[in-house]
């Protein structure tokens, strides 16, 4: 039983390492296009932290890649709202709350413009963001994956600020 | 093909092949409407890319490895999140753990005796084994003036998270990632053992720590 006990814990211990280690550089690089470079490690541990213990602790919102990408936006909106110098210590409920900022907004601006597009045309541009290219992508002409993703990104500047609000699709 | 697409294609090759490409590095290419532009991408990448394989040699190295310490503390002990937030707090403040214990002890009034007191109560508070709930906000309002956070933000954080009433199991365990600490310790131990006589009695110290 001991031993049991033992071996699940240090499931556990693996487990936690596993997501730390696995998630922190592309939180950490998200994190350093948003704050100065002096507190991108702080805040980056913070989003680690946060998201991490919601896991365990079993209060995290869905799939844990999700919430660790809400986690993400929220504190660097959260840092912004501080401002400088003050590290993240409000439950996550206030930080639903919190204001958007530059990094919530740009998460906002895709989320509309991708969910303003068809089924198919959402599907094409997801697998263009996670890097595929046009001849990768299965049932659809190199011609129409162009196109499609010409139309997103104009859509997506159009959100953030330039040019016409266009739908995408 | 733009440049934003061309930059774009280009930070997702060098990720892909292992580089841990430097958003920065990209952005730093361009400017105003297409820097914003390319932003969004990478971000939405970044949210996307797959998270990096485990490599038990590289993580003992990383600053990841402590990261995952306190955040086993905080699961495995009674102080909820203290012992991921502390420590951030206290670095960001710049400050020793020893200098917030010495104006922890001023700020309470605690004469020198009372300092050692102080040292392993707030020592339990950073490692998860001093229950949060016993805690007064005398302590919390003193410490959250130094390190620079609010009083009910310090409450708040004890109470998420953490908890398990095995914290020596879970929270061994969780340490064992990295090296042990030896320094770990019960907070029933750690109340047994306050000040530099076991048989006086609680004092004010005592109560504020761990009877709020």
């Amino acid at each position: 039983m001991c031993e049991a006990g033992a071996a699940g814990h240090e499931s556990a211990a693996l487990a936690l390492a596993m997501l730390v280690y696995g998630h922190r550089p592309n939180v950490r690089r998200r994190v350093a296009m948003k704050v100065p470079p002096q507190d991108v490690d702080d805040v980056t541990d913070e989003i680690l932290a946060k998201a991490t213990v919601s896991a365990f602790d079993g209060t995290s919102g869905g799939q844990f890649g999700s919430w660790m990408n809400t986690i993400t936006v929220r504190a660097i909106a959260d840092y912004h709202r501080r401002g400088p110098g003050r590290v993240a210590t409000e439950p996550l409920d206030r930080d639903l709350e919190a204001p958007a900022e530059d990094a919530a907004e740009t998460r906002d601006a895709l989320r509309r413009v991708l969910d303003a597009l068809s089924d198919e045309h959402r599907r094409v541009v997801e697998l263009w963001l996670q890097g595929f290219a046009a001849p990768e992508i299965d049932g659809i002409s190199d011609a129409n994956v162009h196109q499609i993703v010409s139309r997103f990104r104009r859509a997506l500047r159009g959100q953030l600020g330039d040019g016409p609000k266009g739908k995408a699709a | 093909m733009s440049d934003v697409e061309r930059l774009l294609q280009a930070f997702i090759r060098e990720d892909r092949e292992g580089g841990e490409a430097d958003p920065l590095a990209y952005l730093a290419q361009v400017e105003g409407d297409d820097r914003a532009e390319l932003e969004a991408l990478i971000d939405a990448y970044l949210a996307r890319a797959p998270r990096r394989p485990f490599d038990r040699e590289a993580f003992e190295g990383s600053g990841a490895r402590a990261v995952a310490e306190d955040i086993g503390r905080s699961l495995g002990g009674v102080s909820g999140e203290w012992p991921a937030l502390l420590p951030r707090l206290r670095d960001r403040a710049r400050l020793r753990r020893a200098e917030v214990v010495a104006r922890l002890a001023d700020e309470l009034g605690a004469t020198e005796s009372q300092q050692a007191k102080i040292a392993r109560y707030y020592h339990g508070m950073e490692r998860g084994t001093l229950p949060a709930d016993g805690v007064s906000d005398r302590v919390l309002q003193a410490l959250a003036k130094i390190v620079g956070t609010t009083a009910e933000a310090l409450r708040e954080a004890g109470r998420r998270a953490g908890g398990a009433a095995t914290p020596d199991a879970a929270g061994t365990a969780f340490a064992r990632i990295g090296a042990p600490d030896p320094e770990q310790m019960p907070a029933e131990e750690l109340t047994r053992r306050r000040g530099a006589a076991p048989d006086e009695p609680p004092d004010e110290i005592d109560a504020a720590f761990t009877s709020a």
